[in-house]
């Protein structure tokens, strides 16, 4: 184990600090640029506040050991909360503001083509995904400079990279409501916003990118043993949340107003039971590959 | 060196996630704007009549859009017909509604009914001004249910095929056209303002 642990000495650690950098004041920017008044901003700050609450409570069960007594962890508490943080930083800053800018250049070429009802489930995936993904990679790399990575590292930074975005990307929706341009929805309907994107499909973000992402760190430990890397794992387990995030925003087949549910149940109860399943893997992954007394690694 | 791989990798992933917009753009083809979409909904509401109604279709794909939602109405054309969309609210009479955008040499001719696989009451009429080269027809869905103290909010389907030069790609086109038009009235679904 490291006895100190700089980050800063690694590229990594820089790179991601100089994007953060660039793009917090655009990500500020983009959330008060609109008609942002004292409602929407309090329901707003509430969102985060609720939503940061909800999320860091899974992202600690997530990334608890369950011997932790039995497990000598590379990482300090401390190092953990940066890390965390930094993941946090990327979710909520770059992943919007960069997938914000490729967002519009799909979405101008698919208009083009006659594809605006598929726009989302075409340019959301294909870019916020990986994007997410980078961020994690980032960490991993930084959690690598002091130890083994596993994939229980991978699956918490993933799900908090992931819910940094999906807060972000909620607080902008309830903003983005209350500004002139689309008619200034009032307390009531902000708060109604607020309820519909913490009820429906809650935590979707970051539990697709914690199931990539602890598969990016199963590969990574692999590697760091010498093992062969097995990427098909990283490429089924990117592929999937990708597909359940396509399939999130295709457009629904009715407009009634309920004839998307069935899909979205689906759709959520598949990412819960696919986010446990990797969740338990990767638990057991990581104890299985931990040191034991006499720093032997059981196989 | 290996730790500056996952730094570049990070860079190269932001990166390739900005340029991808470009090159696609690049490299898609530009078709003609002003096209109905692939799968584009077409939304209409009357909130203002006794009996409130949101009515929805797909539009037919490819087709050039010559007017839309503007004044209430989708029209929409390709080589081979014409089709014009519209809702009309608090409607008394079909039969009435029907007739009001026929010329006047095809007012006597009767309606009849259409069967389709959807909730509504479908009329049509049928005629041709020129001879059996132009066929037009007339269509009115209304909900099925009808409760006598309520009018209705139906939609009025014109469809109008264009006169032929009985060459392949016209005779295909206009195969198309009655094709598209049965997709579309498929597709029609309403959803009732009543709580």
């Amino acid at each position: 184990m490291a006895d100190s642990f700089s980050m800063r000495r690694q590229p990594s650690w820089w790179v991601m600090v100089v994007i953060i950098g660039v793009c917090a004041p655009l990500q500020l920017r983009s959330l008060v640029e609109g008609n942002l008044n004292r409602t929407s901003a309090g329901v707003a700050f509430a969102l985060v506040v609720l939503q940061s609450l909800a999320l860091g409570l899974i992202a600690y069960w997530v990334g608890k050991p369950a011997r932790k007594q039995q497990w000598q962890r590379a990482q300090t508490h401390r190092q953990v909360r940066a890390l965390a943080a930094l993941a946090f930083a990327w979710g909520f800053t770059v992943v919007p503001v960069v997938a914000a800018s490729a967002n519009a250049g799909y979405y101008s070429t698919l208009h083009r083509l006659g594809l605006d009802s598929f726009a989302a489930s075409i340019a959301a995936p294909v870019d916020e995904d990986p994007l997410r993904l980078a961020g994690v990679l980032g960490v991993l790399a930084l959690v690598a400079a002091v130890g083994q990575v596993t994939p229980l590292d991978g699956l918490r930074y993933g799900f908090v990279v992931g819910a940094g975005f999906e807060i972000a990307e909620n607080a902008a929706y309830v903003i983005d409501s209350s500004s002139a341009a689309n008619g200034g929805a009032g307390f009531a309907a902000e708060l109604h916003l607020a309820a519909i994107r913490t009820g429906l499909g809650f935590g979707l973000h970051a539990f697709w990118t914690a199931i990539a992402a602890a598969a990016l760190a199963y590969c990574w430990s692999r590697l760091q043993r010498g093992q062969r890397a097995n990427w098909w794992v990283l490429a089924i387990a990117f592929a999937i949340p990708l597909l359940l995030h396509a399939l999130w925003d295709t457009p629904a087949l009715s407009i009634r107003p309920d004839a998307k549910m069935p899909l979205f149940a689906a759709l959520y109860l598949s990412t819960i039971g696919l986010f446990l399943l990797v969740a338990v893997l990767a638990k057991r992954t990581t104890f299985r590959d931990e040191p034991n007394s006499s720093g032997q690694v059981a196989r | 060196m290996g730790k500056w791989i996952s730094a570049v990798a990070i860079l190269g992933i932001v990166g390739a996630v900005l340029l991808a917009p470009q090159v696609f753009a690049a490299l898609a083809p530009h078709p003609q704007l002003g096209r109905v979409g692939i799968f584009e909904r077409v939304v209409f509401e009357t909130s203002d009549s006794q009996n409130p109604l949101k009515v929805g279709l797909i539009a037919p794909a490819g087709w050039n859009r010559l007017d839309t939602d503007g004044d209430g109405k989708l029209v929409v054309a390709n080589r081979a017909a014409r089709l014009e969309v519209s809702l009309h609210g608090d409607v008394d009479n079909v039969e009435a509604l029907l007739r009001s955008t026929l010329p006047s040499g095809a007012q006597l001719l009767p309606t009849e009914d259409l069967l389709l696989d959807t909730p509504f009451d479908a009329r049509v009429v049928e005629y041709d001004l020129s001879a059996g080269d132009s066929p037009a027809l007339s269509i009115s869905l209304c909900p099925a249910e009808q409760r006598l103290d309520r009018l209705r909010s139906c939609l009025l389907v014109e469809a109008a095929y264009l006169p032929g030069s009985g060459a392949p790609e016209d005779e295909k086109a206009a195969a198309d056209a009655k094709k598209a038009l049965s997709r579309m009235l498929a597709s029609v679904e309403l959803v009732s303002g009543e709580r």
